[in-house]
Order: C-alpha cells, then structure tokens, then sequence
C-alpha cells in the first residue's frame, strides 16, 4: 500500500495586493516524515505554513488532512474540521508574545487546558527537554528572545501532536541554542511518529533534521527530495552550490554563513 | 541633529499619514467631539428651567403643551427672562399637586428645584440642593421671574434639600456607576483584544482546539466580576459617608446591573472585531464613550437638549443603563417597569457580541 499522505496541499496561491506570495504549491506529508521548507525571506514559507495552520486562506487550491481512527481513513479540511485537526497539530508562529505577566509554566498550563490528557509530568519534562526549567517561573515579558522560542517550542509540543508546524523555529537563536533544539527535536523523531513541518534559511537544520528539503523562492517550489536525491539530480556537492544553481543567488543570511563556519 | 530631528518628525507623520484609520480617526474623533460638545453647551438662545410647583399663582404665563411623565398629564407654563449677564432663560413651570410625580421628576434630574406655592399666605417655599449649583442658579432666576410678575419675594422660605435621594449626589451616583461599566468594558476587553491581536497572540490563542466563543466569553465574565467589584466598593462607600440609599432590591439591582454590563460587553467586542492598529481602537472606544458620557445624563439630565437630540440620546445604550440604575437605585422600580429596559440591554448586548464574533478577526 502506498504510504498515507498526512497532509496534502494542492496548487495554493496566495496574493497580497500586487504580491504573488505563493504562485501554484504543492506540498504534502506523510506521517512521521520530516520536511524542511528552505528558502530566503519574503520566499512564502511563512504564508505556505500559515495556509497549512488554517491562519491564513488561499485564493485558491484545497489543504486536507487524512486521519486513521482504528483503520479508517477521515478526509478532513478546514472549513469542517477545524477542531479536530488543532487537536492533531501543534505549531509554533514565526513570531508571538504569550501572556505578559503569565509565566511560564503557568503559559504551558493555559495551553494544556485545550488538550486532552497533559500532566504534570509531560510538562516538567518539556522545560527539562527546552532548557527553561529554570525559567519557569519568570513573566512571559521578562523572557529572551531566544527563550520565548523555546516557550513557542515546548507549547507546540505540549500535547504530542501527530502534525508540527514550526516557522522558523531557531531563527535569531545564538548557535549553541540552535544545536540544542535540533537534538530535541530529532530525539523527538525516534521517539514519537510525529509529522515535522519547519521552516528555515539555514541549510544546515534542513540537512541535519530533515528526510525532505523543498526548495522555494518567489512562492514557487523550485525542487524537492532528500539531500542525496538533489544533490545527485544536479550534480552538485552542496546544498550551498545547489541553492545557486537553481536561484542563481546565494542564500545570503549573514547569520546563517556564521552559523555555518563554526558548524560541526 | 536638527536634520536628524526633522527627518524624524517627517517620517512620522509620513507613517500617520500612509495609515486611512488612523487619519480618521484622529480627525473623526475630534470632529464627533466639537459636535457633541457644541451641542451640550453652545451658548444656546435659551436655556431652559424646569422646575416644579404645587400649584401655579395668578400670574400672567403662557401656557404650553402638556407634558407627560410615566403617563401622567403634567400640566406647563412657561415664561421668559433675559438679562444681560444670564442670557435668555426660559422658565418651565411643571404643575404637579401630587408629591410624589414631583419627587420623581427630581430624581431623574428633570427638575433641580421644587416650589410649594400657598396660596392663601401667598408664601413661596423652595426645595433644592444648594451643592448643585446649576439648581441654585436656577433658583435665583425663578425668584427674579416671580419677583417681576408682581410676587415679592418677602414671604419666601428655602430648605435646603439634603434629603437622601434627592441630592445631586443621589442623581450622580447611579450615573458614575453605569460610566464605570462602560469604561471598563470598552477598555478592559476592547482595548485588551485589540493590543493581543496586535501582538499576534490572539492567533496563536485560536490556533489550538479551544472554541473562540469560550476564549471572548471569558473575558468577560473576568470584567464582569471586577466590575461587580468596582461598583459595589463605589455604592458602599456612598452609602457609608453620603446616606446614599438604594431604594429598590439587591436583585433586581445586580440583574439590571449584569443587563447593562453584558450591553457593554458586546459593543466592546463587536468595536474589537476588526482593526489591529491600537491607535484605531483608541480612536473608536474615545469616539464611542466620550460623546455617551456627555450626551447620557451622567452628569446632567438630558432633558434640556433640543427634542430631536433627545430623540437619538434615549436610544444611546449609556443612557438607557444609567437610566435603569436611576430607576432601581433612586427610585425603587419594579421587575415590571424595568422589562423593557432589562429586554432592551439584553437584546443589544447578544446581538452586538454575535455580529462581533461573526466578523471577528483572530489572525
Ligand atoms: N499580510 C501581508 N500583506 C502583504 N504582503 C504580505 C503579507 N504577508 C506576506 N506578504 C508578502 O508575501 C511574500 C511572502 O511572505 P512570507 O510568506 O512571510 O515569506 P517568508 O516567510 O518566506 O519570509 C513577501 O513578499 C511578503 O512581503
Ligand atoms: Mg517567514
């Protein structure tokens, strides 16, 4: 049997005004799989994930969900199936300001109310497994940017979603902090058969955490595949050389070349 | 630096400028502000006075339309002053022989001085709040207009009216309390949705399977109870240091009162539906309340605005609350003569949250 796509997202267009933020993208999922969405700012990630989230709706194009309950299959999209397609996904935004003077682990006991079956435990686990135990009880407005994230992180994770959605999840994080998150979440991949969607200008996290890299600059997917499949269709040696080939720029983040020099 | 400066002040006028809402209402607002405040105190041709009398003496007055009061024929004379210094004012004699139609025009601020004429001594007794001084004024000048008619004012007695339930504080207090309901609604759950849809939380708020309807209800229900708070901390102490009384029941008080909060409650999240921008929602609450807060009778009766402001004004939400805690307050109302008000806030408060939660903008 074919293996079951999760999510499938069909010919989605989005425009603002005179901007064609996505021009015609395909994208689905499948279960546990990890896919990274690579592409320079202003490329459309944020708008294809937020398509994905129910956040935004496109101009045109169909986003459904399959869920399995004992065998059987349940096509679900979003103008039906909301709730019960939040209760499957868990996401973090690209940015967002939680409570002011909530703290943090009360932050993570708000979120747990709309799910079921969060404990005590899974909590103290997710501040032990993000690096904010000690934080925990410090004001949401008193966090660093770089723990702010880490908070985004662990309520996405809060529930075990079998969909997460992270919008560039270790974007502004000193390198230490970045490398922290990508053991999370790939420790997360072993245990749990959870779908990732993330998105990112750093080709490292995509090569690191992700069986699939898509490509995508001027809301157009210009590639996809595993690191292997892309660079042997195109005959390159790195991502770097492959992002050029086909965009014909670089991927010029100034933090992303530091980030790189002093990768593993 | 003087460069920089400039730059800088030109910069934000170009982002006031390049934002319609903004510009609106910051125009807008003022506008609806100089309309509302011209029509409150414009040095109008006339001021009116109203003030009521037992019985009218042998004078020469003209007399007017029949005036009502909670269906009851009130018979009117009027007559004329102009002095250079007060400006024309116009003298509504309110006939009533009946005690308490008298006590209640009092209490609803339509009449500040009460007169007990005698006619066999063809003695004057006045009756008003000597704290008020719009009451005190109006006082003087009927004085002089009987004076002028060929009364002397030598047979005149004046009590002070410090009677609880009858002080401008009584008529101030039900007023400031409803004031207070308005205010925290429309900024405790306006002004608090449009700040977290600013900063994207609501969006991430809604992103989970938690039924938006719940998150609003919430909200409100929180300001419901510090409102409950709020009030009942403003009418103990009136009641502790001013003998302020309230006349009608606890109940009937906490249901009319809940009524007037939930009116507020969905006019605040139906003005929170749409806009991101704080500067807009600050704009719309101010265009909202201020003209309700001078136009409603909080501070003032409304009964002296033209009739066709009076007209729109009895439909303004504010005044139908701060009417109906008048009526509870002051006037010891039953369930029954308060349906139409409770009805009518409860109508006004579902429809206004539903539409608002219909055309909300979580994203
Ligand atoms: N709400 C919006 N209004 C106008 N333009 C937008 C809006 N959101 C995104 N865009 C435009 O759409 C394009 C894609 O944006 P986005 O999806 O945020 O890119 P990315 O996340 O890859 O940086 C950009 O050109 C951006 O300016
Ligand atoms: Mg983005």
């Amino acid at each position: 049997m074919e293996k079951r796509k999760l999510i499938n997202a069909v010919n989605i267009r989005k425009s603002f005004k005179d901007v064609y933020a996505l021009r015609g993208v395909d994208l689905s999922v499948y279960a546990g799989e990890f896919v990274a969405i690579l592409g320079p700012n202003g490329a459309g990630k944020t708008t294809l994930v937020e398509i994905i989230e129910g956040i935004q709706t496109p101009d045109s194009g169909d986003v459904v969900f399959t869920s399995e309950e004992q065998g059987k299959f349940e096509e679900m999209r979003w103008n039906t199936h909301a709730t019960p397609i939040y209760k499957m996904m868990g996401l973090s935004l690209q940015e967002t300001h939680f409570f002011e003077r909530i703290n943090v682990e009360e932050t993570l006991w708000l979120f747990a109310s709309f799910y079921e079956g969060v404990t005590e435990e899974r909590i103290l686990d997710l501040l032990k497994k993000v690096g904010l135990l000690e934080k925990r009880k410090a004001w949401t407005m008193h966090l660093s940017g770089g723990q702010r994230q880490k908070l985004a992180l662990a309520v996405a994770l809060l529930h075990s979603p079998k969909i997460i959605l992270l919008d560039e999840p270790t974007t502004g994080l000193d390198p230490h902090a970045r490398r922290e998150i990508w053991e999370l979440l790939f420790k997360m991949k072993n245990e749990n058969n959870s779908a990732l969607i993330l998105t990112t200008h750093y080709m490292e996290e995509a090569q690191v955490l992700c069986d699939r890299i898509v490509i995508i600059d001027q809301g157009k997917i210009l590639e996809q595949g595993t690191l292997e499949q892309l660079l042997k269709n195109h005959n390159k040696s790195n991502l770097d050389e492959l992002f050029v080939a086909l965009t014909g720029r670089r991927l010029d983040d100034e933090s992303f070349s530091k980030a790189h020099s002093n990768s593993i | 630096m003087m460069k920089v400066f400039l730059k800088l002040i030109q910069t934000q006028f170009k982002e006031l400028l390049r934002d319609p809402g903004v510009l609106f209402w910051g125009i807008g607002f003022p506008i609806l502000m100089a309309i509302g405040l011209s029509i409150a105190f414009s040095p109008r041709e006339e001021v009116n006075r109203i003030v009521s009398i037992n019985k009218m003496p042998d004078i020469n007055l003209s007399k007017e339309k029949n005036t009502t009061l909670d269906g009851q024929e009130i018979l009117v004379y009027q007559s004329t002053i102009s002095s250079q210094s007060i400006g024309r004012n116009r003298i509504s004699f309110y006939v009533t022989s009946d005690n308490l139609i008298a006590d209640t025009l009092l209490k609803r601020g339509i009449v500040q001085v009460m007169i007990a004429y005698d006619d066999i001594h063809n003695s004057y007794h006045y009756s008003f709040d000597p704290k008020n001084p719009e009451a005190q004024l109006t006082y003087l000048i009927v004085r002089a207009q009987l004076e002028k008619n060929g009364l002397p004012a030598t047979n005149e007695g004046v009590t002070a009216m410090e009677v609880p339930g009858t002080r401008y504080v009584d008529f101030l207090l039900p007023g400031l309390v409803a004031m207070g309901v308005m205010m925290s609604c429309m900024w405790g759950l306006s002004y608090g949705l449009i700040e977290r849809r600013s900063k994207k939380l609501l969006r991430r708020l809604v992103a989970t399977p938690m039924r938006k309807s719940t998150y609003l209800l919430s909200l409100i229900f929180v300001r419901v109870l510090f409102a409950i708070f709020e009030a009942a901390i403003l009418i103990f102490f009136a009641m502790l240091f001013l003998d302020f009384k309230v006349h009608g029941s606890w109940s009937l008080l906490l249901l009319i009162f809940l009524a007037g909060h939930w009116a507020f409650s969905g006019l605040a999240i139906l003005v929170a539906s749409r806009t991101t921008v704080i500067e807009i929602g600050t704009g719309i609450i101010n265009t909202i309340t201020t003209p309700m807060i001078v136009l409603s009778g909080v501070f003032f009766s409304y009964e002296n605005f033209p009739s066709w402001a009076k007209l729109i004004i009895k439909y303004l939400p504010l005044t139908v609350v701060t009417d109906g805690y008048r009526r509870v307050m002051l006037e010891g109302a039953s369930v029954e003569s308060l349906q139409i008000y409770l009805v009518a806030l409860f109508l006004f408060g579902t429809i206004t949250f539903l539409t608002g939660l219909k055309i909300f903008k979580w994203y």
